[in-house]
């Protein structure tokens, strides 16, 4: 079972004036050749880092610290950055969260995803334009011919993220890392947005990381799904599973929390106390320990290792989540 | 508090002053301009275009819509930080719209806004005690002694340490910074609260904790919300009636959970379908029908129904005519041609 991408002990640390954040501390995932899998977990949990230290674009300061990514069997960490390029772009492709900001305002549409297919393929301006209207018609822009002469500004917020996506196919992608690619939309296009995505995987055979922090998105789209929490994937398992029998009390108390459109409205929400770990001195021990209901001395001992009865389904707990017990029944702490 | 010379209008109009907020016909124009130094007028966007809500005491009313709808805008008139273009904004049997000057600020003691960003809506530079002290010291309340006082009480009551008064917003987290915001709503114990998108951003696992508070509040202050959200189900969870707009205009109005489970207009099942539910078994059964398209321009928009350049059920008539607003059920009205739901008959308003 060779896997696209593996992720091995991945620690990618950011050196900042006030010492070093571990904000992604070993973490080790897989992703099989046209599946989708969902990284979910709150800001700063490092799912952001995780996703960007496959492509290596980590801020100023970050750095990997060790660990390995592959892709498709290549080792990407300790390339050189001219042997990267080739990988960017080409076997693994990124859009980002907000399609305001990540487009150049100064080039036409058509010249910024030409441009890039030009980087990566042996084509003149023509056939890299063509490709350009080909896939801003895949990803349902309309007259995408006439399209190609417009500037970012003339486009919704809607419509740039379709741009983002058609730029990121350009060069078809093994895997397409999508970073919140809808948390800056209104809902109803958030909704056109993921049945585009999702589309385009079963078409083009691709496969996706999905990393977001609504548990919604991630409900109806990904194959599987890790969760994060601090720096770590706290849990790991098929979607359903992980939605019908979650054994790490972070899952739990997430989807508890979260209010939904059936919820009865004269009982308080779950609401998890305190505030994640510090991630410059990460504790020894459990990092969600102190806001866990269930925490017991072990989790002040020890880090738990993830493990499971199934190698799908993995959690890192001492004290895991019964089966038989359902969020709405956790007891709410004040 | 009588006014002297109520006009002639406000006396043939004024109703019995049960309601506690009443916005009446509510229109508010933005002027769009051209040129960057003569500035011409080009025309003007209408954010909110004749609208008509009533919140009663002690209720939490719900606004729900997408970017530009003009839920802000609502928001922000009701708080007096806008004029409307015309319209009215009965609070408490007064037209605070026409209000000036000393009596002004007086009203707006009652009337306070709780921001949507608590990054951007604390100054960075004064301590936490200082800004939640202002609103005392703006409208002259106390003395130093007293106002110390209150706001250590008032940090108490939003779940922070009174210590917190000595440190900068900085040294907090967004949850917390939230937290000041709502206190410094607090200060002048307001009647109403506008709390415009309170946790959009705010990471899932405080939101509830905030939203827990609010509720909390609300009980023990006997707080009137007026709740701004894009967000169905934040707004479902703390309203008891919604009101749904679409592009300025007010789209259906219910009781939150008729909108729920009986929407008339086929926007508010738009919204509803549109919202990812985390769980997979219900996500993966959903009978899809997204809305489709984009949301037209606010400058030139769609004649007849608005919704009709995206909704499905659209016919002819639909461009033609503009449909008013119909009643469902008790408290229940929508604005559509061709409704989800029966309307009830010997309705037209």
């Amino acid at each position: 079972m060779a896997a696209l991408l593996e992720i091995k002990e991945l620690r990618t640390y950011i050196r900042q004036r006030k010492g070093e954040v571990r904000a992604v501390d070993g973490v080790s995932l897989y992703i099989e050749e046209g599946e989708t899998l969902g990284l979910v977990g709150e800001s700063g949990c490092g799912k952001t880092m995780t996703g960007m230290s496959i492509m290596q674009l980590l801020p100023p300061g970050g750095y990997i610290a060790g660990g390995s990514v592959q892709i498709a069997g290549k080792e990407l960490v300790g390339l050189p950055d001219r042997e990267l390029r080739k990988v960017r772009g080409n076997d693994v492709a990124v859009i980002f969260q907000d399609p305001m900001t990540s487009l150049n305002p100064t080039m036409t549409l058509g010249n910024q995803i030409a441009e890039m297919v030009r980087i990566h393929r042996d084509v003149s301006k023509k056939e890299a334009l063509d490709r350009a209207s080909e896939v801003l018609g895949l990803v349902g822009m309309p007259n995408p011919r006439e399209r190609l002469k417009d500037y970012p500004h003339q486009l919704s917020g809607g419509l740039r993220q379709r741009v983002m996506i058609a730029m990121a196919l350009s060069c078809d992608p093994k895997l397409l890392i999508a970073d919140e690619p809808t948390t800056a939309l209104d809902v109803t296009i958030q909704l056109q947005i993921l049945e585009l995505l999702y589309d385009l995987k079963q078409r083009l055979r691709m496969a996706v990381l999905l990393i977001t922090h609504d548990m919604g998105v991630i409900a109806g789209r990904a194959d599987r799904v890790n969760v994060m929490y601090a720096g770590k994937i706290v849990e790991a398992a098929p979607t359903g599973d992980l939605f019908e029998s979650m054994r790490h009390p972070y899952t739990e108390a997430l989807l508890a929390s979260i209010p939904r459109l059936d919820q009865r409205t004269d009982v308080p929400l779950y609401s998890i106390p305190g505030l994640p770990p510090d991630l410059s001195h990460p504790p020894t021990w459990c990092r969600f320990q102190p806001r866990c209901q269930y925490a017991t001395a072990q989790c002040r001992e020890a880090e738990p290792e993830l493990t499971g009865d199934t190698p799908e389904h993995q959690y890192a707990c001492f004290n895991p989540v019964g089966r038989v017990r359902s969020p709405s029944q956790a007891a709410p702490v004040r | 508090m009588t006014t002297t010379a109520p006009t002639e209008a406000a006396a043939n109009t004024t109703p019995p002053p049960s309601e506690f907020l009443e916005v009446r016909h509510l229109v508010k124009e933005f002027p769009v301009t051209a040129g960057a130094v003569l500035q011409r007028r080009i025309g003007s966007v209408k954010a909110v275009s004749d609208v008509s809500i009533t919140i009663s005491r002690g209720e939490t009313f719900g606004l729900v819509g997408e970017s530009g709808c003009g839920k802000t805008t609502i928001g922000r008139v009701v708080v007096g930080l806008e004029r409307p273009t015309s319209g009215e904004i009965i609070f408490e049997g007064q037209d605070i719209a026409k209000l000036r000057g000393r009596e002004f600020r007086r009203r707006r003691r009652d009337l306070q806004l709780m921001f949507q960003d608590p990054y951007a809506s604390l100054d960075p530079r004064m301590r936490v005690g200082s800004i939640i002290r202002e609103p005392l010291t703006v409208q002259k309340i106390g003395n130093d002694k007293e106002r110390d006082s209150r706001v250590s009480q008032l940090l108490q009551e939003v779940g922070l340490s009174p210590k917190a008064a000595d440190l900068y917003p900085h040294e907090f987290s967004g949850g917390q910074r939230q937290r000041i915001g709502l206190a410094r709503a607090l200060a002048l114990n307001p009647k109403l609260i506008v709390a415009d998108e309170p946790v959009s951003a705010l990471d899932v696992s405080i939101r509830s904790q905030v939203l827990n508070l609010m509720n909390n509040l609300q009980e023990t202050h006997g707080l009137t919300y007026l709740v701004i959200s894009h967000d169905l189900s934040v707004v479902k969870y703390l309203s008891d009636r919604i009101g749904v707009m679409y592009l300025g205009k007010l789209v259906e109005l219910a009781p939150s959970n008729v909108i729920y489970d009986k929407p008339a207009h086929p926007y508010t099942l738009g919204l509803i379908h549109a919202i990812p539910e985390p769980d997979p078994k219900r996500e993966r059964a959903k009978e899809i029908q997204p809305i489709f398209g984009e949301l037209p321009s606010a400058l030139n928009p769609p004649s007849g129904c608005r919704f009709r350049t995206r909704c499905p059920r659209a016919q002819e008539i639909c461009a033609q005519e503009e449909p008013p607003l119909r009643a469902f059920g008790p408290n229940h009205l929508a604005a559509c041609h061709f409704p989800l739901q029966p309307v009830l008959a010997g309705s037209a308003a």
